[in-house]
């Protein structure tokens, strides 16, 4: 098992690799978040700061904002369903391993490949930009990054129970973008949650699309008490656990109607 | 140029009459181009929480030029993005090779061969926020003022294709050209904010390097009675020379094009 994994997870690197000229192109051409941070350094700039947000607090958590999203954000339901309508599926039945750790690891090996690329570059730009620091202790520092990969698995769970929609329905893409676009609002992508009205901070905390963004955001800018974090921690489990049962449902009935391409 | 309107009806009847195909499909993508306009025009609304306005643009007006950023961004999808992104496989398969043999414009066939009929649905739900956000601000938007929003729109919709057309140029000494149609995408991503939001260096290269404030922040200016006729002129000027000098740059880069078996 782990040698199979480890077989198909440097492939998936070296797919990541080969591709690399278009994901710089894809990193560069997603400027939606420095967007969105320019426009509240303007707001700061013209009111002072929002509710105790300050030019420093906004730069930091857009960036690193911007490579939780490039790390954690999954499109699986997509690939998925391309691999429904191109037969693909069926080579990845007949190996001897379970779809989903293909998925997986595929899904891992890409990130790979952006880590290398964004890391260093936030790192500079720690040291260029005097309002860009991370003030963190060690124990700080592993919550925020074990809230990251805890917060990437649940995202890989959730694409993929979605994209098992895709063995009764061609929509499944499209269901996943709608459940996506309205945890925008939910997940701290959209706004730092503390500056949305209360009742969405609220709703967001035990939903669960803050576990790979807003909350790991929160802990790396230091707002997050212990308690505050474990709750956090144990958001995210419980919704791993949801997805994982109801991926497998999922799996189970849809590879019952599963005809392949042509059946 | 009555030949190429004919060509266009057939080219672009075809694509309708595909699409018309997946009734389901069209209703899908309705429902999800009103929801990403209702996802981005509510979005914006947390910076009004804690103020009255950003650089001199109120809620209303941002709705303005957020309604016509997807409009343009509609119109790069339906008429851009679908031809650029065929690009590297013409250069790659030598398609373009057979294109040249033809008795059109080669600009024309690299440019409007190909359209996305459901991405037509965004510019029509785009001005129809444009409309919203003006009714909602309460103040009577006058004759001239509706007159050089559509000289200005117009002129937006020039740069961008010209924009568009130097990227095909590029992908043709590049050859490589995966990945191409992502550069058009984000300089038309920076124009979903007025270009004022932005400070400093970055706002002077959207306006003056990468025109962007013509795509969205300037016809937006004209529908709010803030334009005047020299920037009108400007940016006519801006638009007609980048037409003139991309075309001149497609011809130039047609002629370093050593073919598909060279």
């Amino acid at each position: 098992m782990t040698f199979a994994y480890r077989a198909l997870l440097r492939a998936h690197v070296g797919m990541g690799v080969a591709y690399r000229a278009r994901l710089t192109v894809w990193i560069l051409s997603s400027l939606f978040p420095l967007m969105m941070m320019a426009v509240w350094l303007s707001v700061v700039d013209e009111v002072g700061p929002t509710a105790g947000w300050r030019i420093s607090d906004f730069v930091s958590y857009y960036a690193g904002g911007a490579v939780l999203f490039h790390t954690t954000t999954s499109f699986l339901t997509w690939a998925w369903d391309a691999d429904l309508r191109s037969g693909d599926m069926s080579f990845k039945l007949l190996k001897p391993i379970d779809p989903f750790h293909q998925y997986l690891t595929q899904e891992v090996g890409l990130r790979v490949v952006v880590l290398v690329f964004l890391l260093p570059t936030l790192v500079v730009l720690t040291l260029l930009l005097p309002d860009l620091t991370y003030q963190l202790t060690p124990i700080e520092w592993f919550a925020a990054i074990t809230a990251a990969l805890t917060g990437f698995f649940l995202n890989v769970l959730m694409a993929m129970a979605f994209a098992t929609i895709g063995f009764w329905t061609t929509q499944a893409g499209n269901l996943y973008s709608l459940w996506w676009g309205l945890g925008a609002f939910l997940s701290g992508w959209i706004a730092p949650l503390s500056l949305l009205p209360d009742v969405v901070a609220d709703v967001a905390v035990v939903m669960p699309f803050r576990s790979s963004m807003g909350f790991p955001l929160e802990i790396l800018l230091g707002r997050l008490t212990g308690a505050e974090i474990a709750t956090g921690f144990a958001v995210t489990g419980i919704w791993i656990g949801g997805f994982a049962l109801l991926y497998r449902l999922g799996w189970r009935m849809g590879l019952r109607r599963y005809q392949a391409v042509g059946g | 140029m009555r030949r190429y309107f004919a060509l266009l009806r057939i080219f672009w009847g075809n694509a309708l009459s595909t699409e018309l195909q997946y009734r389901a499909a069209f209703w899908a993508n309705a429902f999800l181009s009103l929801f990403w306009l209702a996802w981005a025009a509510l979005g914006v609304r947390a910076y009004f929480r804690f103020a009255e306005s950003v650089r001199g643009w109120t809620y209303d007006e941002l709705l303005v030029v957020m309604g016509l950023f997807f409009a343009i961004n509609g119109l790069r999808q339906a008429i851009i993005q679908p031809n650029l992104s065929r690009m590297a496989e013409y250069i790659r398969l030598g398609t373009l090779d057979f294109l040249l043999t033809k008795p059109i414009s080669s600009q024309f066939m690299v440019s409007f061969r190909h359209v996305g009929i459901y991405n037509w649905l965004d510019p029509i739900l785009g001005l129809g926020l444009v409309v919203f956000g003006l009714v909602r601000r309460g103040q009577p938007v006058s004759v001239p003022a509706i007159l050089g929003f559509v000289v200005l729109g117009l002129a937006g919709a020039a740069v961008m294709y010209a924009l568009a057309l130097a990227v095909q140029c590029l992908a043709v000494w590049s050859i490589g050209a995966e990945g191409l149609d992502d550069v058009i995408q984000g300089v038309v991503e920076a124009a979903r904010f007025p270009v004022d939001i932005y400070r400093g260096i970055v706002r002077a290269v959207l306006t003056f390097v990468i025109p962007v404030a013509l795509l969205t922040t300037f016809p937006a200016d004209a529908l709010l009675g803030r334009s005047s006729g020299e920037l009108i002129a400007i940016a006519v000027a801006v638009a007609a020379a980048l037409l003139w000098i991309t075309s001149r740059l497609w011809i130039w880069s047609l002629r370093h094009y050593a073919g598909a078996s060279a």
